[in-house]
């Protein structure tokens, strides 16, 4: 094994093998973002917003490292063409890998070494998940890597200065570099510091180890802590528990409880790891530029150090089934590709609430609902997060709109920009719905601010022919299915946060004699979600009066069979019932009685196969739906 | 795509092209209409220390050239955006003063010049209050982040932070900030509320702030929307228990609703607080001084449950329309701490109306509230409209100079009696901004206009609602941190007392 590779690395020479090993890197983690992960960096530009506008780059000034967020946010908007985000980001940590070996002075022989600052980075944004709804800090995605780059380039300025320049280079940078770079601009002196003193102890000069060395990092020390504190009094806008950290992300509590929670501490390690490394090739600056012959240590090592970096990115790489799906159907939503939403939930063992009601709502879209609803994989499936995920951070401002809640869908759009910061999914969501709720004022002004974010100035275009024309609001096919909706009388209400729970409860009661077909369906729908026969009949018989269908779809003939049965004083004798359906009932019937005696978790998996596409399945055997 | 950027930097080279001194054409075909422009400033009243009122010419034109002009005296500005240098605004302003400034607006298409009519700024020789104080807030419901409470001085454009809530915050531990109020247009008795965490009231009694904490068993609540006698020692506030409730269709969007509402006085010098009116059945709300400290008025409306299976929340949010506020007073014996009888001053619910936030002019000659269908928060229902009653007379009218068919509330009047101040939202029906009226001595307004900014566009772009808009004579002093550090620190507990004295 060791000649293999000895002979190997001889062949090809080390700078080859460095470049290969560079190129199979770059390459697959761009394979990766833009094809395996297109959704999320689809979604994380929708949660991001850049505005070509002198007041948002004002306003982004406005907090320590604001710089920084505004560059972040800047480069957030290519993800809005997943491969072109994906180029950008490896393009930057291209960047990163070339400063650490220039900075630091590191070797073909070495050059591996490099390259763990890029995995690190990459594992700083996959870790991600849930937490894209919640970080409050503006172009969070490609802030670490701008903010490393920045590091890079202030310590390698710092090397090129002599020694005696060290100490007002190091005030210079911390009092300028703090307001634009927050954190990374205090890290960044903290690893000239340690440079200079490393040199210094290097030098063996007992002068130069004071009077540069230690000099350096009690004035680094001290400004470290001083210029934020400074600018704290300045900026007024944090608090001074904060100002060290300005531009590194929120996750320091655990929202539920508000206490130092050691479910945070896996978010923070790539962070805590990536520092430590750069501090620790400060101290050893200067000593991997040897080119001595490859041997058996530099193998292991190097062999080490990449396995173990491609592992952990590999255990980083958030990969929830349902969060991807979610995504997934978002941007189909958004497309008004209604079978697309439809099929991604097949493709969860159990799936997420938000999963379950974008189906729902392609259903009622496609037509298909009482055909189709019950064949899908149900459930409530715990969010993979160490923070309370409500569905109004997520997919319910969309669920509020497709079911016609304009109010709700502009008041979470608001709410959540209050607390996150105007984000694009925010502004179209507040755009769409005062369109159709026919406040053209303010919908004019959420079209305007969208109009200076480039990538999203074509959408806002579009929408924007609609306040010029109010009358073609109805005639659009987009806008269907949410003006049918939007047929009931106004009550002061409240959701508490919680979208589905407050949805099925509601459209099902919102009972009008304005009611569309489509509204009726929405009920009729939602009662059977709340498995509630009570609901039910009412909404059948408004439901059948409003269709004359030739034909009961056949999930609500299941329910029909279903609630008649559990109900006899109900008269369904005049529906019409296929055969099939009645003989299926029967049959579920006698396998409920086959199993009798079991709970119900236990004989689930036995009704599965044959009536897992059934109503009376979700009926029974669906339970302790919990939603968020 | 578009690329922007490619029409930023052709902009930019325009700009310096075009930089030369703008001159009036010698020659100009009349267009016979008003040009565009935004804000409205087209013949408005403003104060002779006013900042300049800067606008966008929104017609479009190859050039532009507008010139403001007095007699002799003229500035001639080109471009879109008007943005007169602020010297040279003053300058203009003081040789205005009792006059009008003439504004005319030249465009240019290809190679013809033309004019439009000329509008003009009629400069009141009655000045305004240098300083003015608000709360910038997101237009939300429940949720906030960063809000602050922001001064500004209104014959430049200057603006400082007064206090952020972000200065106490932590991730999620955040805080609501609310209600600045000021004694006398003065700020060395002064204060506002901390809500949620680190709470308390923050009050300045003759320079020396403290934090309180003024929530007592014989009070419905810590103080809540306060009043600063401008004679005596003492500070008035509503106490209430105050929900929010949301429109599933309407386009008012929520209903802010006190499910109970007292009136409470507290005395800074003994540290107590009692209550001045608590019927169960009555909300009383925004409490108010007349200028000799000797009246208290109030909204109140009355307010039963009519099925007892109902708890008064419940009710409340069927019968929402039905909750109308009438104004009230009561004089008030400073020496005996004694509440007189029960006055009617304006009865709202007689024409079906809900008239609140009472505000007395400083020459007691006018009351100033804001009118609705319903209910006391009006800045969320776009029937509200100002109103002024003649206290000598009885007699009142809505101010339809200054009002518009949006939201217009949260008031208030300069020391001198001669402009007010108030939040609308006719800008885009959601973004509360400030808007200032001139009100003559017999009670007419104006055409009111809209705070002047820097930037003509500047309202265009920014996402922060102004609220609770007060006059100040002089600036708040004490910087942001060190209300921080009063905000982080204990607070001082409230006593009741049944005489409050």
């Amino acid at each position: 094994m060791k000649n293999i590779g000895e002979k190997f690395i001889k062949k090809y020479n080390m700078a080859s093998v460095n470049r290969g090993l560079l190129a199979l890197f770059c390459l697959v983690t761009w394979l990766l973002l833009s094809f395996y992960e297109s959704a999320l960096l689809q979604r994380v530009d929708a949660q991001s917003l850049f505005l070509f506008d002198g007041t948002f780059f004002e306003r982004s000034m406005r907090v320590p490292a604001g710089f920084l967020g505004y560059v972040g946010s800047f480069l957030t908007q290519f993800m809005y063409y997943p491969a072109l985000g994906a180029a950008v980001f490896v393009a930057l940590l291209l960047i990163v890998y070339m400063l650490v070996r220039r900075v630091f002075r590191i070797s073909d022989r070495w050059a591996v070494l490099a390259m763990v600052p890029m995995f690190l980075l990459l594992s700083l944004n996959t870790q991600l998940g849930y937490w894209i709804y919640y970080l409050k800090f503006p172009g969070y995605w490609f802030v670490p890597v701008i903010g490393t780059i920045v590091v890079l380039l202030a310590v390698w300025l710092f090397d090129r200065a002599s020694y005696k320049w060290h100490i007002p280079v190091i005030v210079a940078w911390t009092i300028l570099g703090y307001p634009l770079f927050g954190f990374y601009a205090l890290f960044a002196s903290l690893c000239m510091a340690v440079l200079s003193l490393s040199l210094a102890i290097r030098n063996g000069n007992r002068m130069r180890l004071v009077f540069d060395g230690v000099a350096t990092v009690v004035v680094a020390l001290a400004l470290i802590i001083e210029v934020p504190l400074v600018c704290y009094e300045y900026y007024n806008s944090m608090a001074v528990e904060f100002v060290h950290t300005a531009g590194l992300p929120s996750y320091h509590w655990d929202i539920r409880t508000d206490h130092f929670n050691e479910s945070i501490i896996p978010y923070w390690l790539p962070y805590i790891l990536l520092f430590a490394y750069i501090i620790l090739l400060s101290v050893i600056y200067n000593r991997l530029s040897s080119r001595v012959e490859i041997d058996k240590r530099y193998i292991v090592v190097n062999s080490l150090l990449l396995t173990a970096s491609v592992l952990f990115s590999y255990f980083y790489w958030y990969s929830n089934d349902n969060f991807r799906i979610e995504n997934k159907q978002d941007a189909a939503m958004w497309e008004s590709d209604w079978r697309k939403v439809a099929d991604y939930a097949r493709d969860t063992k159990e799936p997420s609430r938000q999963i379950v009601m974008n189906k729902n709502i392609a259903l009622l879209n496609l037509g298909t609902a009482g055909d189709e609803m019950f064949t899908y994989p149900d459930g409530s499936a715990m969010i993979d997060a160490p923070m309370n995920v409500h569905l109004t951070h997520t997919g319910g401002i969309m669920s509020y709109y497709c079911y016609g809640k304009f109010n709700f869908a502009y008041r979470w759009s608001v709410e959540n920009a209050v607390e996150m910061g105007w984000k694009v999914e925010y502004l179209k969501h507040a755009i769409r719905s005062m369109l159709l709720q026919h406040e053209y004022m303010i919908a004019r002004r959420y079209i305007e601010i969208l109009k200076k974010a480039p990538f999203h100035r074509k959408w806002a275009l579009h929408y924007e022919q609609f306040l010029d024309n109010p009358e073609r609001i109805a005639k659009e096919r987009e806008f269907f299915v949410p003006l049918q909706m939007c047929k009931y009388p106004d009550v002061l209400d409240v959701d508490d946060s919680y979208v589905e729970a407050y949805l099925i409860k509601e459209i099902p009661m919102g009972y009008t004699l304005e009611n569309s077909p489509v509204y009726n369906e929405a009920a009729l729908m939602s009662s059977l979600v709340r498995k509630d026969a009570n609901m039910f009949w009412p909404n059948l018989a408004r439901y059948l009066y409003n269709r004359k269908l030739k034909r009961l779809p056949t999930h609500y003939q299941e329910a029909v069979l279903l609630f008649s049965n559990l109900n006899r004083n109900v008269d369904v004798s005049q529906l019409k019932i296929d055969n099939s359906v009645r003989m299926r009932f029967n049959s579920f019937m006698q396998a409920t009685k086959r199993y009798k005696g079991m709970k119900e978790e236990q004989m689930a998996p036995y009704m599965l196969k044959d009536y897992g596409r059934t109503y009376w399945y979700f009926y029974f055997f669906v339970r302790n739906i919990k939603t968020n | 795509m578009r690329i922007p950027y490619i029409y930023m930097a052709l902009s930019l080279l325009l700009a310096f092209a075009s930089c030369g001194n703008p001159t009036v054409p010698s020659q100009s075909s009349s267009l016979g209409e008003l040009p565009s422009i935004y804000p409205d400033y087209t013949n408005v009243t403003i104060p002779c220390n006013i900042a300049p009122l800067t606008f966008v010419v929104n017609n479009e034109a190859d050039e532009y050239v507008t010139r403001l002009s007095c007699g002799d005296h003229s500035v001639v500005m080109g471009g879109k955006e008007v943005s007169p240098d602020i010297d040279d605004w003053h300058a203009l302003l003081a040789t205005a003063k009792g006059a009008d400034v003439k504004v005319e607006v030249f465009a240019r298409k290809s190679d013809k010049w033309s004019a439009y009519s000329p509008f003009v700024f009629t400069v009141s020789p009655d000045s305004i209050d240098p300083y003015i104080s608000y709360r910038l807030i997101p237009p939300s419901y429940v949720c906030y982040e960063e809000l602050t409470i922001s001064q500004r001085n209104i014959s430049n454009y200057d603006e400082k932070t007064i206090y952020n809530n972000m200065l106490a915050a932590t991730e999620n531990k955040g805080s609501c900030i609310n209600c600045h109020a000021y004694k006398n247009y003065r700020t060395d008795n002064m204060q506002f509320h901390v809500r949620q965490n680190n709470g308390g009231t923050v009050f300045v009694h003759n320079g020396v702030p403290v934090k309180l904490n003024m929530a007592t068993d014989s009070t419905l609540s810590a103080g809540v929307y306060p009043s600063f006698n401008p004679v005596y020692d003492v500070v008035a506030y509503s106490v209430n228990k105050t929900g929010q409730i949301f429109h599933t269709r309407n386009r008012n969007k929520v209903e802010v609703q006190d499910e109970k509402s007292d009136i409470i006085i507290y005395n800074p010098v003994t540290n107590t607080v009692t209550n001045v009116a608590d019927s169960p059945d009555d909300l009383e709300v925004f409490p108010w001084w007349s200028p000799d400290g000797r009246t208290l008025y109030y909204g109140s409306a009355h307010f039963t449950v009519q099925d007892t299976a109902n708890t008064v929340v419940k009710e409340e949010i069927i019968r929402y329309r039905d909750i109308k506020y009438d104004i009230l007073r009561r004089s008030w014996n400073p020496e005996t701490f004694e509440f007189g009888p029960v006055d009617t001053v304006f009865a709202a619910t007689k024409i079906g109306k809900s008239a609140t936030f009472p505000r007395v002019s400083p020459d007691n000659r006018y009351l100033l509230f804001a009118l609705g269908e319903y209910g006391c928060f009006h800045v969320w229902h776009h029937d509200a409209d100002l109103h002024l009653l003649d206290l000598a007379t009885g007699e009142s009218w809505p101010l339809d100079e200054a009002n518009s068919e949006y939201a217009e509330s949260y008031h208030s009047w300069s020391s001198n009696s001669r402009w007010i101040l108030f939040s609308s939202r006719r800008d885009d029906s959601n973004y509360t901004r400030l808007y200032i009226a001139h009100v003559d001595a017999d009670g007419k307004a104006s055409k009111a206009f809209v705070l002047p900014q820097r930037k003509a566009d500047f309202y265009s772009m920014f996402d922060r609602s102004y609220n609770v808009p007060e006059f100040m004579l002089e600036p708040v002093d004490l910087a942001p941190h060190e209300f921080a550090d009063i905000v982080k620190g204990e607070a001082k507990k409230v006593t009741y007392s049944s005489t409050g004295r």
